[in-house]
């Protein structure tokens, strides 16, 4: 049995401070990040728009984020976008997570691998997330709208180098 | 001046294009390593925009690629790894420039400018 | 201080100068000696003039007095007697005078040569001038009329007609040949009365010599004193260089002692590396301090930082300082990506374990000869400065977390949170008394059997202090009770347990127990609340809780669960009133309808859909309510939702399910013994733990709570699709009694 730890505050910490950033840099508008919970099986956070990045090193799991039409559609004027498709927008709600992850590096070191993202449509309710780690979700505010940063991550005391094919399978397939 | 964006996401590389277009670049976009060294042998740009974390190439390997074909290339990174050694690799393979995302239009506008002070 | 690099030179002579000078020089003796070569050629010019001016002075001198001697010589003749020997000489003197004259006057008028007054040949030129020939042939003319006499009276000396004709012929010849004779020398100008001509030129020559002669000495002199000025300015400058070199040097050793005071007091370490990366030259003594290493001359630099870095960061940093000596990357590029800017150290610490410090490194090129020779760096030491930021921000999160505390706080009345703190404390206490208990080796089965019912023991604690929580909607503590009843469930569902596995556990209490402590200070700094202005943390559009109304509490800590499960719902309580009853039966009554309220909105009420769809008003209804029929001394109340109602088969399947009983009991239970099953723990009629559901123990903890813990009674009736009521009564003196299952089923209505 891998000896596993759910992840630290500090951890949620990092990407609070990076989705923070990430609106404050690229909109005009700060982002309210409401306190995290831990997703039970009733909550339906997958909204219209969502991304996954898989990750494997210090931390394994997967980071979700995902958004309603309306906060998106907004968010890619700030990307210089008028005349968007839904393409565009599963490729911004893609560009978010990839951002918020890869930033994440700055602190959780190079050992923190991010995959590229996978989009995809809908707020499927079949999204399967991972049995043995907590999601926590992170509720994202703005303006007006309301998001979610999902993180599905535990420590690895021992760094494991390869990806861990379950888990990616569990999740994707 | 030729100018090449690399990068999976289309709002990025729609949005750099946007940025630096003024009519007298031309400018082509590719989406992974393998299609931008293809795109780059028939366009052979001066400049290159480069992402790291993209399917079938990464970024770096790219960077190479195309040093090896031209190495007068300027090469700008653009990634989301905020991780001291990534920006020290990319200098090391040869990048002129390296930029973190996410980057306001302004300094994007003086890294590119940048690549060409000596 | 002047630059000792731009000291004076003496003057160089300049060459041009020189050459000029020199040429001068040469000019004026060139002059000088043309003047001496002039005057002596005019001297000569005019010493042989002057001797030929003689010379024909002398002859025209001399013809006067031939023509007096042959006058003379005639005279003789004339006068001598006939026979006289002497004759004959007379007249050969006579004839040689004649012919004398003769060639002398033709030698005057032509030139030539003629004998001289000293008896030699001499030569002379033709007298050209004017007078001259004018008088020479009026000479010759007297003479040619004088001349045949002459040689008649030569040729015949006794002749005397011939003798007295050329008499009378030689006295006019005489005079007319002596005057022109006369005239002639006078025009001559005789000796010492050169040509004037020639004179002047003379002069000016001489004094053209003259000034040359002085000038040559002056230019002379002029050489002379430039040439002493240059060696004397060439002293005075060797002089000034001396002084200067000297000065510069003192200069340099002062300087130098500046450099060495700016090393040895500077703050941060400076020093410059190779392109082998070995520290080379001058260091300053920060740098000992800074690496913790004495006399650091020619150490590689790598290996120093291999000893302070993680192996990551040293893999780093040494491409980085590859790339820094790498001439084809741009310095400005390669700055940019210093990944020791800020940089963790670690040292190890002699007592044992390791100093953590924190380190900025600058790094400035150094380029000859368009190679990079050599790179500077500076080092400082910024762990205060990080700690500091580091101990900020801690204390702003703190801050913030303390200000979140007090913000998720402030919409609650100060009773209601010293209840909360009351209870919170109270369950602390019945965890650490289960967990104290545990015996945390590894065991056997039986053993474990004990470790899954302390962690049920910690797990209900912790439970009830979520539910206090969730009601006064102070959200951190749900989000830290949550975490915490995750732990203990991840640790329910393994084989085996170690007593590491509790770590966790103890961990989770200790941090909850701390994040109480907070509060409670928090608590007492705002002592003198009461009554606090509704300010809900998170956007709840339902109407604000009453301080101090518990049924207030109530609805909204159901409208809460209703707006996150998406039913309608509504709290009915008139009259309901705890006053007079004390504060742990309060407590409890509290706790009661929560776990109730909570039950109902999970298990219990339809969503609005459904519920429309069988006639049921969209809106569900909870009522709570105090009975007045309590037998005794005792409190009453009951609790009412118009849901889906109990229905005992499913109760059957599900009890049969989580086997808590065996499926040949179940068979045979009534449906009010079946319906007591829901208080068993371990039942739950939800397949998956929610956040507010329980994890199957909610009605256990009722039980527990009202029967076992205030000796009260219980009752619960239901109509399957209809509603579910429960009905409690509780002693107000405790009196512990000893009810076996202390359920009392009513009638069905």
């Amino acid at each position: 049995m891998t000896d596993t730890r759910t992840i630290h505050e500090d951890d949620l910490k990092i990407f609070v401070r990076g989705t923070e950033y990430f609106f404050q840099q690229v909109t005009s508008t700060r982002a309210e990040v409401s306190t995290p919970f831990i997703r039970e099986a009733s909550d339906r956070v997958i909204d219209d728009f969502s991304a996954v990045i898989g990750i494997s090193g210090v931390q394994r799991g997967c980071v979700y984020y995902t958004a309603p039409r309306e906060m998106v559609r907004e968010l890619v004027t700030h990307y210089g976008e008028t005349d968007p498709s839904d393409d565009l927008y599963a490729d911004c709600v893609g560009e978010i997570a990839n951002t918020i992850s890869g930033n994440a590096r700055e602190f959780l070191g190079p050992g923190f691998m991010i995959s590229v993202p996978v989009v995809f449509r809908g707020r499927a309710e079949d999204v399967r997330f991972p049995q043995d780690v907590p999601a926590f979700v992170i509720p994202i505010s703005w303006n007006g709208h309301r998001s979610s940063l999902i993180l599905c991550l535990k420590r690895d005391d021992k760094e494991q180098p390869s990806f861990d094919r379950e888990l990616f399978k569990e999740v994707f397939e | 001046m030729r100018l090449l964006i690399v990068d999976d996401s289309n709002i990025i590389r729609r949005s750099i294009q946007r940025e630096i277009a003024d009519g007298n670049h031309e400018i082509r976009m590719a989406g992974d390593g393998i299609e931008a060294l293809r795109v780059f042998d028939e366009f052979k740009p001066d400049i290159v925009t480069m992402d790291i974390t993209m399917p079938n190439m990464d970024g770096l390997s790219c960077v190479e690629a195309i040093l090896t074909r031209n190495a007068q290339t300027r090469i700008l990174v653009i990634s989301a790894l905020a991780d001291k050694g990534t920006a020290v690799e990319a200098v090391k393979r040869g990048a002129q420039g390296f930029l973190l995302k996410p980057f306001t239009s302004e300094t994007l506008a003086t890294e590119i400018s940048e690549l060409f002070i000596d | 201080m002047s630059d000792p690099a731009s000291v004076e030179s003496p003057q160089k002579p300049n060459p041009r100068d020189a050459v000029g000078l020199t040429l001068i020089l040469l000019l004026e003796v060139f002059i000088f000696m043309g003047a001496v070569f002039g005057i002596a050629l005019t001297d000569a010019i005019e010493s042989k003039a002057t001797a030929e001016t003689l010379t024909a002075s002398k002859l025209v001198s001399r013809e006067s007095a031939l023509v007096e001697r042959v006058g003379a010589d005639l005279a003789k003749l004339q006068a001598a007697p006939k026979k006289d020997p002497a004759r004959a000489t007379i007249a050969s003197d006579l004839g040689t005078t004649a012919n004398l004259f003769a060639t002398t006057l033709t030698a005057l008028k032509n030139g030539g040569q003629v004998e001289g007054p000293g008896g030699s040949q001499v030569q002379v030129h033709a007298l050209t001038s004017p007078v001259a020939v004018q008088n020479l042939q009026q000479a010759q003319t007297y003479w040619s009329s004088l001349a045949p006499l002459v040689t008649n009276v030569v040729n015949a000396p006794a002749d005397k007609g011939a003798i007295v004709a050329a008499v009378d012929q030689s006295d006019a010849a005489k005079s007319g040949i002596g005057d022109a004779m006369n005239a002639t020398l006078a025009d001559i100008g005789g000796p010492g009365a050169g040509d004037s001509r020639n004179i002047t030129l003379r002069n000016w020559l001489f004094r053209l010599a003259i000034v040359m002669v002085l000038a040559l000495i002056i230019t002379l002199f002029r050489r002379v004193s430039r040439s002493r000025r240059q060696l004397e300015s060439y002293a005075k400058s060797l002089e000034n260089r001396t002084e200067e070199a000297i000065d510069a040097s003192r200069q340099l050793a002062e300087a130098k002692a500046g450099t060495d005071r700016i090393m040895e007091t500077v703050d941060r370490g400076l020093f410059l590396i190779g392109p082998d990366l070995r520290i080379q030259g001058q260091y300053s003594r920060e740098l000992e301090r800074i690496f913790r290493t004495p006399e650091l001359d020619g150490y590689n630099l790598l290996n120093v930082l291999q000893r302070l870095l993680t192996e990551r960061m040293f893999e780093i940093s040494r491409e980085y300082l590859g790339l820094l000596f790498d001439k084809k990357k741009k310095e400005r590029t390669v700055l940019r990506v210093n990944p020791l800017a800020e940089v963790e150290v670690h040292f190890a610490n002699p007592a044992g374990g390791f100093d953590t410090k924190f380190l900025n490194f600058t790094f400035r090129r150094i380029i000859d000869n368009d190679e990079v020779s050599r790179v500077f760096v500076a080092v400082s030491d910024i762990t205060d400065r990080v700690r500091l930021e580091r101990q900020l921000r801690e204390s702003e999160s703190r801050k913030e977390r303390q200000f979140e505390f007090l913000l998720g706080v402030l919409h609650v009345d100060a009773k209601s949170l010293d209840d909360f703190l009351k209870t919170a404390n109270e369950q602390i206490a019945v965890m650490n008394d289960a967990l104290r208990a545990s015996d945390f080796a590894s065991s056997t089965d039986g053993r474990m059997d004990l470790l899954r019912k302390r962690l049920d023991v910690v797990y209900r604690a912790v439970h009830t202090v979520k539910g206090n929580a969730a009601m006064l909607q102070l959200s951190y503590f749900i989000r830290v009770c949550d975490g915490f009843e995750g732990k203990i469930v991840q640790l329910r569902d393994r084989r085996a347990l170690g007593g590491d596995d509790f770590l966790s556990i103890v961990m989770a209490q200790a941090e909850l127990r701390q994040d109480l402590e907070e509060l409670q200070e928090l608590r007492e700094r705002f002592v003198g609340l009461g009554r606090m202005p509704v300010a809900a943390r998170e956007v709840l559009a339902h109407k604000a809780a009453e301080a101090g109304d518990l049924i207030g509490s109530i609805s909204s800590f159901a409208s809460q669960i209703g707006d996150r499960l998406r039913k309608e719902v509504r709290v009915e309580a008139a009259g309901f009133d705890t006053d007079g009853l004390n504060d742990e039966v309060q407590r409890t009554i509290k706790d009661v309808l929560i776990q109730l309220t909570r039950n109902s909105l999970i298990h219990g009420i339809e969503p609005p859909q459904l519920r429309e769809a069988i006639g049921k008003p969209r809106v569900a209804t909870l009522t709570v309510r105090q009975l007045t029929n309590a037998p005794g001394n005792a409190f009453s109340f009951s609790f009412r939702d118009d849901g889906r109602g109990l229905d005992p088969s499913h109760i059957r399947e599900r009890a049969v399910a989580k086997q808590i009983v065996s499926p040949q009991i179940a068979a045979t239970m009534t449906d009010e013994q079946l319906v007591a099953l829901i208080f068993r723990p371990g039942f739950s009629t939800l397949d998956e733990p929610t956040a507010d559901g329980g994890r199957g123990i909610g009605m256990n903890v009722i039980k527990e709570a009202i029967v076992d813990k205030l000796g009260g009674r219980l009752g619960l009736n239901s109509e399957p699709g209809k509603f579910t009521e429960f009905s409690f009564s509780i002693p107000l003196e405790r009196k512990l009694k000893a009810v076996a299952n202390g359920v009392a089923t009513l009638a069905r209505t």
